[in-house]
């Protein structure tokens, strides 16, 4: 018997020892996402065999552009499940394409030496990719379901509506990058958590616009749950007809036979019972004091024509062409830290010179070779070989030049940081854009490694002073962000400057504190594009500048190398700082009338980043922009 | 001892004005087409738009058009056609060994298609620098060229022997024969497809699907080969019949 037991013992306990993981991903809203956004992915994993320690991994994979080559990134979180549980894993990854499928690996025991594969599986995204807009729609019942006959035909789908759980939605506001819309109705809004909410007003404040739609069934719960986008306490729920619902406020029509449809609206404390707009950073909370679902049965066409203002436009910040201005200006930058040559081409008359030199030279040599007579003449011949000497030093040159392109970058990837804290008049948020790039030159290819987003962060301390003839705006802003989970590139270090400013006619003394680790080196500050350098400036410590106004000396005698440290940067810096400065000048808006220039000791951005960007990054940017009060 | 053919060879395409002129067409040629397709915009537009310079792609595959029509032509005989028609009568009166004259004509004809080709190199090379392509690419594309090009003149001599019994060959055989190796090789076999194989070098990192395309041309080119070698044979059959040796 006990031979038996022992057998028994042998056989089966292997069988429970193996791993038998049953994985689940859910990918997107409903299944769906849009390519070239940050997409939530929820990994669940059930374990029905032994336990597993180690780590999940979620890989993803991006193709070159312009060649064959996949570039996989993985994203990693510790697995710690015991046998019979299951677990869920949030993750918050930059989609590029449907073509690749997702592969969730789960990997056991000891992470230092990678730990064995206890399960591997591939997620098809084929398909799954939105080609028009997005809305997120938190409602019991699909009644905005009439819109999609309206935007999809057969061959084309301009619309996709999906009804997310509560719970299904991400609670950082980057994974709300792929919507359009979201649109919060009578669904279980206190199901939603305070994180959830946070990044619901995050998404909004960075350009997103949310619809909120009242009604009778608006009630305290749902104000409770809203309160940090805003007060929406009910006063009172009265009826009121269609036409005294504010549509002629927000620009929209209403149906000449629809105007005396009659309408349940909250009318709210702070924004009575009328369609209002409220801007949140740089998108819009829009406000519906009715249900969207009743007024869809009695005012079908209002109802659309509303649906179609809010689908086909944008916030209006969104549009300013500041915006697009300051990309390009970015990219200039960027490109003006690339070696010259890849930056502007050889002009095409050269091309021409150099190349009719080889041909002509070429022709002399045949012409000759074909002639029985010999008698070509002597400058001829001579002509003839210095063009073909000409059309050599060309082919050598083109060599050269790819060369240069190719192996003689200094480095292969190259990031730059910009930074921007815009205060608009309204406050409550400071709008801080910084864009990211991740540069890379493979061979026939431009790659973007990564272009950041706007980020949005709360004002943590600002203060208003006013005086008889000057201004003070103290801000101070916390740069802590990319989230959590970005390891791809960028988990950027903490970084904190305080800056205060107090002007008045003829000056403005500048106060800065460093409040990061690291030692900011050359603080150069420009005011309407005059350079002052300020110096180096240790961590924890404080500089202060008194900036006088200056007779308007010629803008191009300014030697740029002055104001910059004595490094091998110091020609690219130089240049930077002198396209910052021209940028300011050329635009002289009071509210950029300070900038101050900075060069982090060490880069902000980690050393390691995905495979095909394993070099050093050398050169990290940032300006911090400061402001001038306007009173109060 | 030198192939007499291969010296007759030397000196048809050196000392003829015909030659002299398809030589310096294809340099220049190559020459404007990379200055016409040169890039009008800096990196900066190419970077915003997503896209690439063409110039590179527009070189090669201007390229391998030339260069296979100018192998077509002159396995045809057209070129220097005085010389030529000489040069077929002591052909037919000639004693040589068949083999002698087989590896004195493909010799001849890789020699020059080689030629062809380089004449192209200099424009593809300094096409490549704004497209940002590496030089390995560019030089396997080359190969690409050579293959379509030795098999263009190959089948261009076939040609001119069944011409000389059949007017309609002579004058269809060689547009034929274009129509089959760049429109028919895509739907039958898109790696014998030398503008789809010249179209991968630019930004290429992997070169197999190049070296691929330059293989599939070159193992063609084998097999016309042969093939001219039997219509030579025949050829001789025919002709030393009416011909008493010299």
């Amino acid at each position: 018997m006990a031979a038996v037991g022992l057998w028994l013992t042998a056989a089966i306990v292997p069988l429970f020892a193996q791993h038998a993981l049953h994985v689940e991903a859910r990918v997107g809203f409903g299944g769906l996402f849009r390519a070239g956004s940050w997409t939530p992915v929820s990994v669940t994993v059930t374990n029905l065999g032994a336990d597993v320690s180690g780590l999940l991994s979620l890989q993803i994979e991006r193709g070159e552009r312009l060649g064959t080559a996949r570039f996989p990134v993985v994203y990693d979180q510790p697995a710690e499940i015991a046998r019979g549980g299951t677990k869920e894993y949030s993750f918050i990854v930059p989609l590029d394409t449907s073509v690749y499928p997702l592969t969730v690996t789960i990997t056991d025991g000891d992470r230092a030496d990678g730990g064995a594969v206890a399960h591997t599986e591939r997620f098809d995204l084929r398909g799954r990719s939105v080609p028009g807009r997005l809305a997120l729609v938190l409602t019991r019942r699909p009644e905005l379901d009439f819109l999609l006959p309206l935007y999809n035909t057969r061959e084309e789908r301009g619309l996709e509506l999906v009804y997310p759980l509560p719970e299904h939605l991400p609670d950082h506001w980057h994974g709300y990058d792929a919507a359009d819309l979201v649109v919060l109705h009578d669904g279980r809004l206190h199901d939603l958590t305070s994180r959830q909410v946070a990044a619901i007003r995050d998404w909004v404040a960075s350009g997103g616009r949310l619809v909120v739609s009242a009604g009778a069934h608006f009630g305290p719960s749902q104000t409770r749950t809203l309160l940090p986008l805003g007060d929406f306490t009910v006063r009172e729920t009265t009826a009121t007809t269609t036409s005294a619902a504010g549509f002629g406020e927000i620009g929209l029509p209403v149906a000449e036979d629809e105007r005396d449809a009659v309408v349940v609206v909250s009318a709210f404390a702070e924004h009575g019972s009328r369609i209002s707009r409220l801007s949140v950073g740089r998108g819009e909370v829009v406000l519906l004091p009715f249900d969207y679902a009743q007024l869809s049965r009695l005012a079908p066409l209002t109802s659309a024509a509303l649906w179609s203002s809010l689908l086909e436009t944008t916030p209006a910040d969104r549009r300013l062409p500041t915006e697009v201005r300051r990309r390009v200006f970015e990219t200039d930058l960027l490109a003006n830290q690339l070696a010259l040559p890849i930056y502007r081409f050889p002009s095409r008359m050269a091309v021409l010179g150099l190349l009719g030199a080889y041909v002509f030279g070429l022709a002399t040599v045949l012409m000759r070779a074909a002639s029985e007579r010999r008698s070509i003449r002597r400058p001829l011949v001579l002509a003839a070989t210095a063009a073909a000497v000409a059309a050599m030093i060309a082919i050598v040159t083109a060599g050269g030049h790819i060369g240069l392109t190719r192996h003689m970058q200094p480095v292969a990837a190259l990031a730059l940081g910009l930074e921007r804290a815009e205060l608009p008049e309204t406050g409550g948020y400071a709008v801080v854009t910084r864009e990211t790039a991740l540069f890379s030159r493979r061979a026939g290819e431009y790659h973007i490694g990564y272009a950041g987003s706007p980020v949005v962060l709360p004002m943590a301390e600002r203060t208003h002073h006013t005086r008889q003839d000057e201004q003070t705006v103290r801000q101070r802003v916390t740069v802590d962000r990319w989230g959590y989970e970005n390891t791809m590139a960028l988990q950027v270090m903490p970084f904190e400057l305080h800056s205060s400013v107090r002007s008045g006619p003829g000056f403005a003394e500048v106060v800065l504190t460093n409040s990061t680790d690291r030692r900011i080196r050359d603080i150069v500050l420009l005011r309407n594009g005059h350079p002052e350098h300020l110096g180096d400036l240790d961590p924890g410590s404080i500089v202060e500048h008194l900036s006088l106004v200056k007779p308007d000396t010629g803008f191009r005698s300014i030697n740029w190398e002055e104001f910059v440290g004595d490094d091998d940067l110091r020609p690219n810096r130089a240049r930077l700082v002198g396209d910052i400065a021209r940028r300011q000048r050329f635009e002289g808006s009071a509210a950029a009338d300070l900038i101050i220039v900075g060069w982090t000791e060490h880069p902000l951005l980690p050393m390691s980043l995905e495979p095909a960007f394993q070099t050093t990054i050398d050169l990290h940017v940032v300006t911090i922009p400061m402001y001038l009060g306007r009173g109060e | 001892m030198p192939n007499p053919l291969l010296t007759e060879a030397v000196a048809v395409y050196l000392r003829r004005r015909g030659y002299v002129v398809l030589h310096a067409a294809v340099a220049l040629t190559m020459t404007l087409a990379a200055v016409a397709f040169w890039p009008p915009h800096g990196l900066l537009h190419y970077f915003r738009t997503e896209t690439q310079p063409l110039v590179l792609h527009a070189t090669l595959i201007v390229q391998v058009v030339l260069v296979t029509a100018a192998s077509l032509t002159a396995g045809l005989d057209t070129i220097a056609a005085d010389a030529i028609i000489r040069h077929s009568e002591w052909l037919e009166r000639t004693a040589l060994p068949v083999g002698v004259i087989v590896r004195g004509k493909l010799v001849a004809a890789v020699i020059h298609t080689a030629v062809l080709t380089l004449l192209g190199l200099p424009a593809t090379v300094v096409a490549a620098g704004p497209a940002g392509s590496g030089l390995a690419p560019v030089f396997v594309a080359q190969l690409v060229v050579f293959g379509a090009g030795t098999a263009a003149r190959t089948t261009g001599m076939i040609v001119s022997h069944y011409g000389e019994r059949n007017y309609v060959v002579r004058i269809t055989g060689g547009w034929v024969f274009l129509a089959l190796l760049f429109v028919a090789t895509i739907i039958v076999y898109p790696p014998l497809n030398p503008i789809a194989g010249v179209a991968l070098a630019p930004g290429a990192s992997d070169l197999d699907p190049i070296l691929e395309s330059a293989g599939s041309l070159l193992a063609a080119t084998l097999l016309l080969m042969i093939w001219y070698r039997v219509s030579l044979a025949r050829h001789r059959e025919r002709t030393q019949g009416e011909v008493p040796n010299a």
